[in-house]
């Protein structure tokens, strides 16, 4: 069995610990930042090797509104369409919001 | 405390028995009063079974349904708990409202850290409610609280970083809505949790 290897986020070290709005036009560290710049290189080097998987961590921030995180999801499954995988793509941590990854869940089958 | 406790059990149960065989003294000497020497099954049986309830009420029996009466109410208190947070939240973004004033970083941030406290508040109490997990009511009444999170933090966060943002009638009705829904399951779970 080949072990799985993990390409990691680390949202307040790697981006910023105020996340903000939706698009980068609505201010700094917004959601289309985050995707553009931090996870759409590093999902599509997962997505391509079969053994790779993004690992976000999402504590350590103020909070995240909605708007931040519907944009990055729902731009991933805008880009990468198979909504399944994309969900086994992904692993989280979220020890802060133990209840956001299943709103991500969520949002992301709802897209 | 729990050994002194223990202590005047054991001396009450004692001086029970002391009275008992006073008693049976002193009723021996009444002349109008006769006993047999024989005893029958039944009487043995009615007997231990006397005591088995007279012991049993008491001593087990209470103490499991006060247990079960204090786990609900814990449960209880802690959908209060949810529910009071919803609308100190409300009462928040209604000035915000009515004014229409535009959202400032720090009122942002605070509307984000209490959603998420409500948001963790819900958490542990759906990790409380383990011990109803056969109940199909409260499974589906917890399932369908964490949508109602999920739709209440969607519509009141959805705007609040913008620039300017303000809580539009839109994004205000939207929240009223899913704080009722919110609220009224809170409500439904308690029902549950009481009745099971």
């Amino acid at each position: 069995m080949t072990k799985n290897t993990y390409i990691q986020i680390k949202v307040a070290k790697d981006f910023g610990v105020y996340p903000g709005a939706r698009y980068r036009t609505d201010g700094p560290f917004s959601g289309q930042e985050f995707y553009e710049d931090i996870l759409k290189p590093k999902f599509q080097k997962a997505w391509t090797d079969s053994q790779k998987i993004v690992f976000i961590d999402l504590d350590g921030t103020f909070g995240y509104a909605s708007s931040f995180i519907s944009e990055i999801f729902i731009r991933l499954v805008k880009d990468f369409e198979d909504k399944k995988a994309i969900i086994k793509k992904l692993e989280f941590k979220s020890e802060d919001e133990p209840l956001l990854k299943k709103s991500i869940i969520q949002i992301i089958n709802e897209a | 405390m729990d050994f002194i406790t223990n202590r005047i059990k054991y001396l009450y149960i004692l001086l029970l028995l002391i009275l008992g065989l006073v008693c049976g003294l002193f009723i021996s000497d009444i002349p109008y009063l006769t006993f047999k020497r024989e005893l029958s099954l039944g009487e043995i049986a009615n007997f231990t079974l006397t005591l088995f309830i007279a012991i049993y009420i008491p001593f087990f029996l209470n103490k499991k349904i006060n247990n079960k009466r204090i786990e609900k109410d814990i449960l209880i208190q802690a959908c209060d708990k949810i529910n009071n947070e919803l609308s100190e939240l409300q009462k928040l973004i209604e000035p915000f409202y009515v004014s229409q004033k535009a959202i400032t970083k720090d009122l942002s941030t605070i509307i984000l850290l209490r959603t998420r406290r409500i948001s963790n508040m819900l958490d542990r109490l759906i990790n409380n409610t383990t011990q109803y997990k056969n109940n199909k009511a409260v499974k589906d009444i917890t399932d369908t609280l964490v949508k109602n999170q999920t739709s209440y933090w969607s519509d009141l966060t959805l705007n609040v970083k913008d620039r300017r943002s303000k809580i539009t009638q839109e994004v205000y009705l939207r929240t009223e809505n899913n704080f009722k829904e919110y609220e009224g399951n809170i409500s439904k779970l308690i029902m549950h949790i009481n009745g099971a």
